[in-house]
């Protein structure tokens, strides 16, 4: 059966190898290009800028275990690049991270029954602007999308034991803010 | 009920807890922190996202592959336009070279080409470019015009703009005001340009609003 598969990727266009390697990660790449956004349309540009940048790679793409880190990783770099530019250069064109407050509030009306929970999400959402880029990265990657702390460490190009301490600080931050968040809630009630 | 106890009835993750836990709880500001901290998680790995727009995946597959790639734009209005800019990740850098006219006119004027670099997610057909600039400077072949428009058609990639921006006036420097528009968005970068006197010319940090 394996050498089946071989011999059918041996024949395969390069154009089909590279659309049956790609598409199943694509909504996965959407996904976190979104936390990282905070932009649908955003979002969807970044993974199609990628994607275009990465056919002349699939010789690199065949030659994976596991695609889906990789490709978060090109696309954690081409978001770097793109929206936390290169620090240096003498052109500051950084855009901080802010939360998708608009894509929360649409929902809010539409979910009335779960209003409580995504209120809190909302503040949470919104205490990931708070935290410093390179925690916030670890957050969304582990805690938000599920990958696991090697994968984290291997997406980032930190070591496993930054991206353990990076979690610590900033879940103790968020909790921080979560409480907070919660007390003004209720003040607003 | 002893901490370890707690800990694991708090990752069943059940609607509501016993009274054992909340009694527990009340007293245990370890566990209460563990608690807190396993709710955090939660939320987060509950975050909605929103559902990419319909044919997202076909068209980003589509755009991807080779043969579906756009043509480099060819000149515009005598401007270098290789590629251009897009919408949504438009990044700038000014590529200033000093030119100054040696004329023995008794007024001074200089012209400065000032490159900006877009880079662009994606094609954009029809896109609207508007140049805005103070009174002060002016575009080679343009002079009085202050605000200038024309339509391209953008493609994904590195995209270079070339400006021959005139100084018309005593101050040295100004604001450039740079908007693409397409499909009703619109994205504005101002690009400041500093004319130098004695050679060479700097820009100051581009301002994207």
């Amino acid at each position: 059966m394996t050498g089946l598969i071989q011999i059918f990727r041996r024949r395969a266009a390069p154009e089909d190898r590279f659309t049956a390697l790609v598409r199943p990660h694509i909504r996965l790449m959407y996904r976190m290009a979104y936390r990282w956004t905070q932009n649908q349309s955003e979002a969807e540009d970044l993974v199609q800028d990628v994607l275009a940048r990465l056919f002349p790679r699939l010789e690199e793409l065949v030659a994976l275990d596991k695609p889906g880190p990789w490709l978060v990783k090109v696309l954690y770099h081409r978001y770097v690049d793109l929206y936390r530019r290169r620090l240096n250069s003498p052109v500051d064109d950084s855009v901080s991270w802010s939360s998708d407050d608009t894509f929360f509030q649409e929902r809010l009306l539409d979910e009335r029954n779960h209003f409580h929970q995504l209120e809190l999400k909302r503040a949470l959402n919104r205490a990931l602007e708070e935290l410093d880029d390179g925690w916030r990265d670890v957050v969304l990657l582990h805690d938000v999308e599920g990958y696991s702390a090697l994968e984290v460490a291997e997406i980032l190009e930190i070591n496993v034991g930054t991206v353990k301490s990076r979690l610590h600080r900033a879940r103790k931050k968020l909790k921080a803010a979560l409480q907070l968040g919660t007390i003004e809630g209720c003040h607003a009630c | 009920m002893n901490c370890n106890r707690a800990k694991q009835e708090l990752e069943l993750m059940r609607e509501q807890n016993g009274g054992s836990l909340l009694h527990h709880l009340r007293q245990c500001a370890s566990c209460r922190d563990y608690a807190e901290e396993l709710r955090v998680v939660r939320l987060l790995r509950s975050m909605p996202a929103p559902e990419p727009s319909e044919g997202f995946e076909h068209r980003v597959l589509r755009s991807a592959l080779p043969q579906s790639r756009v043509e480099p734009q060819a000149r515009l209005r005598g401007w270098q336009l290789a590629t251009a800019a897009s919408l949504l990740l438009a990044v700038m850098m000014a590529v200033p070279r000093w030119q100054s006219s040696q004329s023995a006119a008794p007024q001074i004027v200089s012209t400065l080409p000032v490159s900006v670099s877009l880079d662009s997610a994606r094609p954009l057909e029809g896109a609207v470019i508007r140049v805005s600039l103070p009174s002060h400077l002016a575009l080679d072949g343009y002079p009085g015009v202050q605000d200038l428009e024309w339509q391209a058609n953008l493609n994904a990639g590195a995209n270079r703009l070339t400006l021959p921006v005139r100084l018309q006036g005593a101050e040295s420097g100004g604001e450039i005001l740079i908007e693409v528009e397409h499909e009703g968005a619109r994205k504005t970068f101002r690009v400041p340009v500093q004319f130098r006197p004695s050679g060479g010319a700097a820009t100051a940090p581009i301002q994207k609003t």
